[in-house]
């Protein structure tokens, strides 16, 4: 009986086992499919931008032939287009708004994380700064369009560092403020018997500490503050100054029948975000997750 | 619960907490944020609200002429086929459809990749590259892979034989926010996905160690014991999904622009349109129409936080 | 504890009023605009029509005056220019050189001119004006109703040479009809509005061009249908980011039913379309959209592409354009353009039963120039202007973009020599088949135009119904004539 027993066990656990090696394949085929979706955009994006318009009209999935990186360097160069502009804008836009963002955010954050600043109201404040995420765009765009101009901004490419810088401050505020609170409060002590004031004591054991949660704010910031488009498209009428995404959508607009110059616009705004992901892909993740989830 | 302690300090046991709040600290740490969020967001938003009673004329460069009228911006908006047929419904249906789609698909993910399939490194790495791109590149991306004639979609199903499948997506009545809806879900799903998946990871082990050994199957362990407790995440990513879906603008802009005849608008276009791209110049309606939304927007996810944290219980 | 977080509240509140307000400089306070609805008997241009309208008349905007700027600082003058057309080469050269030549004969002044696509154009000028800054000097036409009445545009009455300009153009853009004097704006072009067809397609599908180069309104269907069966467009327009090409197929029906003068009567929105003419031309549009007029991406495809999708991949029968078409086609095919090679040809329009004006052609005008009231040189913004409307650049205009030009010239003593053309990049002859056909088709026509303005409501009535609704079957021919008579201009 014994035997009887085991017999029917291992026949059960070979189909068993086949049977859970055919889900695992099946699996792997439907993730790998639903990962081609993810992928092929950005692959034929890239294939057309190295093609010329001609061929592309004739025929849209075919492999260049030769490959023509001249879309590129016309683009960025070429006077009609001069995209090296647009580049710079952007760089512009989300490096000082990166800079603003951190300042303040970083401070906010120590004020509003170490149990050291707790004040009656200090919860309160930080839900309400929260509460912005909640807001939608529309409701706050017109009346800081007409801040804008009321300031002489609108325009200049200070409109959108400002206003970049704040959107962001809820997100980056609580993201420096749950790192901070998480620091032992012996630092402080430590830092106040080597006589340090608070201003001190931030500047020069906190801050840098605070390195890993601010590399991650910054990235965070950096991918929203190089692809936001609505901001960018209403605060700039002036050509000279706009953003990628702007010009993207004017460029588009404009020469849309060029489509491998379209393509080759579209690749290169998208690359320095992927890039900087490919090689930090696991810091951005963490940062993501750091402060969202724990709410 | 401030203690007063003697200006000494010098007690036995040094209290870890200051006897004495340092309000100048806190102001020169908190001061910079409030301050800027207090100008370039609070001042908008009841800007927002006092534009909604007045009608807002240019009349001269620069030069801006307020009128109160009341109720009247509401009232209109109320009358506004636009508006009330086209896009509210449009917008509500992305609000309850979309996120609906986009929890159970990155929660499915999640627990797939949480279970270490073959390559969830990768997935992980791959799911999240639509989140990285401007919704601007992926609306015009997908404008032209929707193309009837020589888009990607059509011309792989006629390639398939199933050509009765290639309709004119962005042109017809009735795909048109599908369309929008699917695209808008392919940019977005990976940031649910990896919200998720890390809301998984910080489950610990041993629960579902502690599971298995009671004989539970995997799928047993998921429903009883890893769902249950990743739903605070589940709550906290499914509003902000909805609240994404219910301002969403770039992709929609670009893609279709509002879609023909309006039968892609949503409420966030069709301010965009009222207010920059409209016969008429003023801007108080526009503004009536942001806040009435943004009043919607919060009682829903008001409701929806009631009712999910409302069944947690228990 | 809730009375102190109330006054936190309330203190958080005027604390940012406060310091919104300190940044806030003080702007010009209005103290009066004063409004009145006055009837007034208006005649209505060019027919025999007197009519009583109620119309709202700005009496008079008080301003506290504030300090007279500060006089522009010696140097160059810089004039800021943001011109349409950036995807249209031809247009572009001619425009830069009556920016070349202006800047030689004034040697003080700067122009900076930039070229836009003409929605976002229209979408920054609004955006600059409202805010009041970063406006340009002189830009691509903006000047409807509503812009003048925002006091947007500087009144070119005085300024312009009107007798140079071709009759009737100082009726573009003009809305004393409406109470409000004054003109807005520069026209260069002139257009004509055309119907071209594919004569390699008619000769595959064995279709015959009749000899008065006309179809009658049965037979143009027939065409269509046959068309449509070989699976073929009927005609290359689309709506992707315009808002009236989806309008011709009313119009040239309608144009030619009732003539130019009941046709801007219509087109304007001074006319309540529940009539029977109106009506056939709206269920003839219908009968032709059932037939297979429309092309399938006819919602998405944008301007650029329509025209390609006739010259280049030649996928439609015919295609209803003004005479603009020159300004995106005539470039090179990497760009865009045609092969110059390719020779289509042109017919008359559709001849309606019961037609009032079988001949006449209908004429109008294309994107010009305006001068913004934000300008600090409206003297030099109006000059250069006036400077562009010499009869010389009238026929640079026609003989580089070969479109009809707005301006009055003298074919033997204004036309660029040879020697220009070819240093502009334009030889002579390329396009001449084009005004071969043009004359033999629409040469000694009468002609008419449309040139009343709308008014905001009936545009954007006009542009849900007839651009989007009608062609694309989303509502009834009775659904339109709704919506557009519950918008009338009155």
């Amino acid at each position: 009986m014994a035997v009887a027993q085991r017999t029917t066990r291992t026949k059960k656990n070979t189909l068993a086992k086949w049977r859970r090696r055919l889900v695992s394949v099946l699996v792997t085929i439907v993730l790998l499919a639903l990962t081609l979706v993810v992928i092929v955009p950005f692959v034929w994006m890239l294939v057309i931008s190295v093609r010329s318009t001609g061929e592309i009209l004739n025929n849209p999935y075919g492999l260049p032939n030769p490959i023509r990186w001249q879309n590129y360097t016309k683009l960025f160069f070429d006077p009609e287009y001069r995209f090296y502009r647009y580049f710079f804008n952007s760089i512009f836009v989300s490096g000082f708004a990166l800079l603003l963002n951190g300042v303040i955010a970083t401070m906010g954050g120590y004020g509003f994380g170490r149990s050291r600043y707790d004040f009656k109201f200090r919860g309160l404040l930080l839900a309400a700064l929260l509460g912005a995420l909640m807001l939608p765009p529309q409701i706050l765009y017109i009346p800081q369009f007409v801040m804008m101009s009321n300031y002489g901004l609108i325009g200049t490419r200070w409109a959108l560092v400002l206003l970049y810088a704040v959107g962001a401050l809820p997100v980056s505020v609580y993201l420096m403020a749950t790192y901070f609170s998480q620091l032992p409060s012996e630092l402080e002590d430590a830092a106040r018997i080597d006589g340090c004031n608070d201003f001190g004591m931030f500047w020069r054991v906190m801050l840098p500490l605070a390195r890993p949660a601010m590399a991650t704010v910054i990235l965070l910031n950096f991918m929203h503050f190089w692809n936001e488009l609505l901001l960018a498209i209403t605060m700039n009428p002036n050509p000279e100054m706009r953003t990628l995404p702007a010009q993207i959508f004017h460029f588009v607009g404009e020469h849309g029948v060029d489509y491998a110059l379209a393509g080759a616009s579209l690749v290169s705004a998208a690359a320095p975000v992927i890039v900087l992901y490919l090689f930090l892909s696991e810091r951005f993740i963490e940062g993501l997750t750091a402060g969202a989830i724990k709410g | 619960m401030v203690t007063k302690v003697g200006t000494k300090g010098k007690t036995v046991a040094a209290p870890r907490k200051p006897w004495r709040k340092p309000w100048g600290a806190i102001a020169l740490f908190i001061g910079p944020v409030m301050i800027a969020y207090a100008i370039f967001t609070v001042y908008p938003l009841l800007a927002s609200i006092y534009y909604s009673f007045h009608k807002i004329q240019p009349i001269g460069p620069g030069k801006i002429l307020y009128t109160f009228v009341g109720l009247e911006n509401f009232k209109a908006l109320l009358n506004d086929y636009r508006f009330t047929d086209f896009a509210v419904p449009n917008t509500l249906i992305w609000g309850a459809f979309g996120p609906v789609i986009e929890m159970i698909t990155a929660t499915t993910l999640a627990l797939i990749v949480y279970f270490k399939v073959p390559f969830h490194r990768f997935y992980r790495t791959a799911w999240f590259l639509p989140q990285l791109v401007s919704g601007v590149i992926i609306g015009l991306v997908f404008r032209w892979i929707f193309n009837v004639d020589w888009g990607l979609l059509n011309v792989t199903l006629r390639a398939v034989g199933l050509d009765s499948l290639a309709l004119n997506w962005l042109g017809r009545t009735d795909t048109p926010l599908w369309v929008v809806i699917f695209v808008h879900y392919w940019a977005t799903f990976g940031y649910s996905f990896i919200l998720l998946l890390a809301g998984l990871t910080t489950i610990p082990e041993e629960l579902i160690e502690a599971a298995y050994i009671d004989g539970a199957t995997r799928l047993q362990a998921i429903r009883r014991v890893l769902l249950p407790l990743l739903r605070p995440t589940f709550v906290t990513v499914l509003i902000l999904s909805f609240m994404g879906k219910m301002r969403a603008f770039n992709v929609v802009w670009v893609l279709t622009g509002g879609g023909p005849i309006h039968r892609s608008e949503t409420v966030a276009t069709y301010v965009q349109k009222r207010a920059f791209n409209w016969t008429s110049l003023d801007l108080g309606y526009p503004s009536a129409m942001a806040v009435v939304w943004f009043g919607v927007v919060m009682i829903s996810v008001g409701l929806i936080t009631r009712w999910l944290r409302g069944q947690a219980e228990y | 504890m809730s009375k102190k977080f109330r006054v936190l509240v309330v203190g958080l509140v005027i604390l940012t009023m406060l310091l919104s307000a300190c940044a806030t400089p003080t702007a010009e306070v209005v103290e009066k605009v004063v409004t009145q609805v006055v009837k007034e008997t208006v005649i209505v241009e060019g027919t025999p029509q007197i009519v009583e309208k109620e119309v709202t008349k700005l009496v008079e905007v008080v301003v506290t005056p504030t300090p007279e700027p500060a006089a522009p600082q010696e140097g160059p003058i810089i004039i800021t220019w943001w011109s349409h057309w950036a995807n249209e080469p031809a247009k572009r050269t001619v425009v830069e050189k009556i920016k070349a030549d202006y800047m030689t004969e004034h040697p003080d002044v700067i122009i900076n001119l930039s070229w836009w696509d003409k929605n976002p154009l229209r979408e920054a000028l609004r955006a600059t004006m409202t805010a009041g800054e970063g406006a340009p000097d002189i830009a691509s036409d903006w000047c409807r109703l509503e812009e003048v009445e925002a006091g947007w545009c500087l009144d070119l009455t005085d300024a312009l040479p009107w007798e140079n300009f071709i009759p009737g153009t100082e009726l573009d853009n003009n809305f004393e009809a409406l109470g409000i004097p004054g003109r807005w704006k520069l026209n260069l072009g002139a257009s004509v509005n055309m119907l071209f067809y594919n004569p390699d397609i008619f000769e595959e599908l064995g279709i015959e061009v009749p000899d008065d180069f006309q179809f009658t309104q049965a037979e143009f269907l027939d065409v269509v249908k046959k068309c449509s069966e070989a699976g073929y467009a009927g005609s290359a327009a689309s709506i992707g980011n315009r808002p009236y090409p989806g309008v011709w197929v009313v119009q040239y029906p309608l144009f030619n039913l009732v003539g130019p003068e009941q046709f801007d009567l219509y087109n304007s929105g001074q006319q309540s379309w529940d009539t029977p003419e109106a009506r056939a031309a709206l269920e003839y549009s219908a009968a032709l959209r059932d037939a297979g007029y429309h092309p399938d991406t006819f919602a998405t495809m944008t301007i650029d592409e329509f025209h390609v999708y006739f010259h280049t991949q030649r996928q439609a029968c015919f295609l209803t354009i003004p005479s603009w078409y020159a300004g995106r086609a005539f470039k090179a095919v990497e760009e865009g353009g045609q092969d110059p090679n390719w020779h289509f040809g042109m017919l008359r329009y559709p001849l309606m039963d019961g037609s009032a004006a079988p001949d006449t052609i209908w004429v109008g005008y294309e994107s010009g120039y305006h001068v913004t009231s934000a300008t600090k040189y409206p003297d030099v913004a109006k000059d250069i202007l006036r400077f562009a409307a010499q009869p010389k650049y009238g026929a640079l205009w026609t003989a580089v973009t070969n479109i009809p030009s707005a301006i009055k010239y003298d074919p033997e003593t204004d036309w660029p020599s040879d020697e220009l053309l070819a240093e502009l990049g334009y030889p002579a002859g390329v396009w001449d088949w084009y005004w071969v056909e043009f004359n033999k088709v629409y040469g000694g026509l009468p002609t008419g135009q449309a040139p009343s303005p709308l008014c905001g409501d009936f545009n954007d009535a006009v542009i849900s119904a007839l651009n989007e609704g009608l062609p694309q079957g989303l509502i009834t021919v009775d659904e339109a004539v709704e919506m557009l008579d519950a918008n009338l201009c009155k």
